[in-house]
């Protein structure tokens, strides 16, 4: 009779395991080792003697033999431990003469009583297979298993466990037919599992958090549509680019950064301009990096705005020294060498600070020969730091203000090349040493490439005529458009001997105009001002003037541009093959910044780079490497000076010499001794005569 | 490889085709398949020169690993490009200047520059090559690129039982956990191995997916910039090895369908920096 009505494939051959399963719980999961469950054990059993039957069956012969012995009693347990083997047992031998009504808890107590004749004998099988054996189960069961019993990632539950609830219920409840309600069975078990507002319950809950990044993205660009008509629309002369058009130049260019993203930039920039009441801006461009990419717009400030935060500003406002140890240039008269870009204006105050807190070493220690140049102050409002730069990190993201180009950061930016991140605050690890934050080195780059690659046509912007002979002015001449500018026709902008340039040059100190970094003749002898390292070149002359930097004049043509090995720095073109004259782009690149493209067609045109923020050294096979800087020179060995011979090195000597040495001491010793012997018994004998 | 209304994910990439280039693209690569007989054609990438820039089509009928790769300048007209031998590709690869844009203007090889301490010998050898031109070099160029950089994400492509590769047309995309993950694309070039290896590696192996290498453990770290656009529903690969390979995926969702493709918008430069600039 089988009143329980299970689909019975019970093997014979799993008979024996049957007792050896109640006794010996623990050396049968070393199957279970494999599987983390909190399934029952019997399941694990089950499923684990499923796995060792296999093993046995094809290896131990003896196990026959005990199979035909508890064929019995064992086979009303396995009936319901196969129940876990369903799938996986593929040999049926149905014996449905054997059921019974043995519910699992009651397994352990009866048959160990009935078998316990041939426990030993089973007993024995089975600890004499080798383990091997038992471990070697067919690697398909193991993948089959570890795979039922992956977790959904929906529920957190498997197959397995599923499966064998299904079946403890079952069995618990003995319910007749079971398998005609199976399905409603596993529902049933599968809501009682679901608790509401739990961590991982089956929920609506957890569809939200799936989308989320996408919604927040949504939510944020619909932000940007917020700030409509409410501010002044007809703002005095503020004066933004028309995005929209110009991204339609660029696009016969064959460079774009879609429409749609263009038309949220652009919104982005309004925003922008109203918030900082800025009174002109320009998309710059954009820059990859390699977690996060930063867009670019730079702008003109009506007023000084010092609230906003500034990211890539110096640390050292207030220049306290950080002592560089291995600077050998100690002087107890004069101040502790610092590396911090100090502020322009009060570096004698500080030095005049520094002079009571260093202490006066015992020894003379070599007095500096070498003028140290002073910091570089920094152009403000003016030159290279004419605008002012903001950036985001993706459209609709907030702005960040880049502080200004600091002199001495952008010498060094020209010796390194490093990849941009995306995070402003990364410092930039390099040689030579950077030692600023990312958003130093952007600034700096972006300065490189706008002084290199904005340019303009001829007759754009003329010399403002007001200041005088050009000689005269202290900074980079100042240049307004042209309010008779003719725009030039199609061919005349394919010519680059049309284009200027309207950004001032970078000189090699870092600015766009002369400053001497030692400062005038009279402060040099009297003062001895507290240095910072620079990469100038002008460190041996000693009250003499430097010779100033000079770099080519505003507005003198591209075509002069130094070209980049054998092939030009500028390269134009028309953007199309076809179109007419008059509707047909010209695009004017450069080679040496892979990235910054002009897009002119009559009067309108642009700048804009795009690209990862490198320039193009050259074109030849050696300048594809970059060469970094050498390693300064290693220091010396102490030079002995001649007056004092306090130091001197010498081979030590062997032992034979040293020995030698002694015994020549000791002669003379001796014969001094004698001497003077000799010499008292004269002296006796004279005495006594 | 990228089908033609894609281009729009171009965008995220930086660069785009202009309208007359994307005409002349779907035009002329029709009549291209139908010229050269070939049951796949489509636009492998731009190779940007200094006078003009290349188009370089891609073309295959059963091998997809035995492409055959055409250029044009203008997009009408489509040359064959000569096959290289590995000698011609190792000098190749010491090239780094720009493309000119003239396919028969010839490189100054490195090599090839006479050093007095040459032997006779070597210099007769050098002699009897022929020099590289700008058509063996977008060639070898093209190759290196493809056996470097060209990926394709896990699925898109599956191997049946005699090995041979197909496209997966019921591929939606990427999950959003896989999406982010490097180990989910895969390098599209032939000769892989798989390595069955541990238990788990054959569950989450699935053996006619899992045929090529993973990008995941390309040297040095860093070397592809993956990022996220769109809020999460785009994901863009980029090669800092050869910059201008860009790489973009947006599985399918109830809003669009599943995207993926790739092209080569660049100077044709390897990125030999690299090291120090990551």
């Amino acid at each position: 009779m089988s009143e329980q009505a299970i689909p019975e494939e019970v093997n014979q051959e799993q008979a024996n395991i049957a007792p050896e399963m109640d006794e010996r719980n623990v050396p049968t999961e070393n199957n279970g080792e494999n599987v983390s469950s909190e399934n029952t054990e019997q399941d694990l059993n089950a499923l684990s003697n499923g796995e060792k039957e296999d093993k046995q069956s094809s290896e131990e012969d003896e196990n026959k033999v005990e199979d035909e012995n508890n064929d019995d009693k064992a086979e009303e347990k396995t009936e319901e431990k196969t129940e876990g083997n369903e799938t996986i047992n593929d040999e049926e031998k149905t014996t449905e003469e054997k059921t019974t009504e043995e519910k699992p808890s009651e397994e352990k107590v009866e048959p160990v009583e009935e078998q316990k004749p041939e426990e030993e004998a089973v007993k024995k099988i089975s600890f004499t297979i080798p383990r091997d054996c038992v471990l070697k189960e067919t690697e398909e069961l193991l993948v089959a298993k570890t795979f039922l019993m992956k977790n959904s990632t929906k529920t957190d539950t498997n197959v397995y466990d599923h499966l064998s609830q299904i079946v403890m219920s079952i069995l618990d409840s003995k319910i007749d037919n079971a398998v005609d309600i199976f399905e409603t069975l596993s529902t049933q078990i599968k809501k009682e599992k679901f608790v509401p507002d739990s961590f991982n319950s089956y929920g609506e809950l957890r569809r939200e958090k799936e989308k989320s990044s996408e919604l927040e993205d949504a939510q944020i660009k619909m932000e940007l549509f917020q700030n409509d008509n409410e501010d002044g629309r007809g703002d005095d002369g503020n004066e933004l680019p028309d995005l929209m058009s110009l991204s339609s130049l660029f696009e016969w260019a064959g460079i774009s950064l879609g429409k749609e993203e263009t038309f949220l930039i652009n919104t982005s920039m309004q925003k922008l301009m109203i918030d900082k009441g800025l009174k002109s801006m320009r998309f710059w461009g954009k820059i990859y990096g390699t977690k996060k990419n930063y867009y670019i717009v730079e702008a003109d400030q009506k007023e000084e705005d010092d609230d906003d935060e500034v990211y890539g500003e110096d640390d050292a406002v207030n220049p306290e020294e950080e002592e560089e140890g291995f600077l050998e240039n100690e002087n107890e008269n004069e101040k502790e060498n610092t590396e911090n870009e100090n502020g322009n204006e009060n570096e004698n105050e500080e030095n005049e600070i520094q002079e009571s807190q260093i202490e006066e070493p015992e020894y003379p220690v070599p007095k500096i020969k070498i003028k140290k140049p002073n910091t570089l102050s920094k152009e403000i409002k003016t030159g290279i730091n004419k605008y002012v730069y903001y950036v985001c990190n993706y459209v609709g993201g907030p702005w960040y203000k880049l502080a200004d180009v600091i002199p001495e950061k952008l010498q060094l930016s020209r010796k390194i090349r490093k990849y941009f991140t995306g995070d402003l605050n990364r410092e930039i690890i390099s040689y030579p040493p950077f030692e600023g934050s990312e958003a130093q080195y952007l600034r700096c780059q972006i300065a490189r490439i706008s002084a290199a690659t904005t340019i303009c046509p001829t007759g754009y912007y003329i010399f403002d005529s007001e200041d005088g002979e050009p000689d005269d002015s202290e900074g980079p001449q100042p240049i307004i458009i042209n309010t008779e500018f003719e725009a030039l026709s199609n061919d005349q902008l394919l010519d680059i001997s049309n284009w200027v340039h309207h950004v001032p040059y970078i000189l090699p100190q870092g600015r766009t105009s002369w400053e001497n970094p030692f400062g005038s003749e009279e402060e040099e002898e009297n003062e001895d001002e507290g240095s910072d390292e620079e990469g100038g070149s002008d460190e041996e002359n000693e009250g003499e003037k430097v010779e100033p930097e000079t770099g080519p004049q505003l507005l003198t043509p591209i075509s002069q541009d130094e070209e980049n090995d054998d092939i030009p720095a500028w390269v134009s073109k028309f953007c199309s093959r076809t179109l007419a004259p008059q509707f047909n782009p010209v695009c004017v690149s450069s080679t040496r910044w892979p990235g910054a493209h002009t897009v002119a067609l009559s009067d309108k045109f642009s700048s804009i780079y795009i690209g990862d923020g490198m320039k193009c050294y050259g074109n030849t096979y050696l300048s594809a490497f970059h060469i970094p800087q050498p390693m300064t020179t290693i220091m010396n060995e102490y030079q002995e000076n001649n007056e004092e011979k306090e130091i001197t090195e010498q081979i030590d000597p062997t032992v034979e010499e040293e020995t030698a040495f002694e015994e020549e001491q000791a002669e003379k010793l001796r014969k001094k001794e004698e001497d003077e012997e000799g010499t008292e018994e004269e002296e006796e004998e004279e005495e006594e005569d | 490889m990228f089908l033609m209304d894609d281009i729009d994910y171009l965008n995220l990439g930086g660069f785009t085709i202009n309208y007359e280039d994307r005409v002349g693209l779907n035009s002329s690569l029709r009549i291209l398949k139908d010229a050269e007989k070939y049951d796949n054609v489509s636009l492998w990438g731009r190779i940007l020169g200094v006078q003009k820039d290349y188009f370089i089509a891609q073309c295959w009928n059963d091998d997809i690993f035995g492409r055959k790769y055409f250029y044009s300048t203008d997009t009408i007209t489509w040359l064959q490009l000569p096959e290289i031998t590995e000698d011609e590709l190792k000098d190749i690869s010491e090239i780094y200047s720009r493309f000119i844009g003239d396919p028969s203007y010839e490189y100054q090889l490195q090599s090839q520059i006479p050093q007095n301490n040459q032997q006779i010998l070597e210099e007769d050898n050098l002699q009897e090559k022929e020099p590289i031109n700008e058509e063996k070099r977008l060639s070898g160029v093209i190759k290196m690129i493809n056996y470097d950089v060209e990926i394709v994400p896990r699925g898109a492509f599956y191997q049946d039982k005699l090995k041979k590769i197909h496209y997966n047309d019921k591929f939606h995309g990427l999950n959003g956990k896989e999406m982010i993950e490097l180990s989910s694309y895969f390098h599209f070039r032939s000769g892989f191995k798989l390595t069955l290896d541990t238990i788990e590696d054959r569950i989450d192996i699935d053996q006619s997916i899992d045929i090529f290498e993973n990008i995941e453990k390309d040297k040095p770290d860093g070397i592809w910039s993956l990022q996220i656009e769109h809020g999460g529903s785009t994901i863009t690969l980029k090669s800092l090895l050869w910059p201008g390979y860009f790489f973009f995926h947006a599985p399918r969702t109830d809003m669009r369908q599943c995207k993926f493709g790739s092209m080569y918008n660049g100077y044709g430069i390897k990125n030999v920096n690299l090291g120090i600039m990551l």
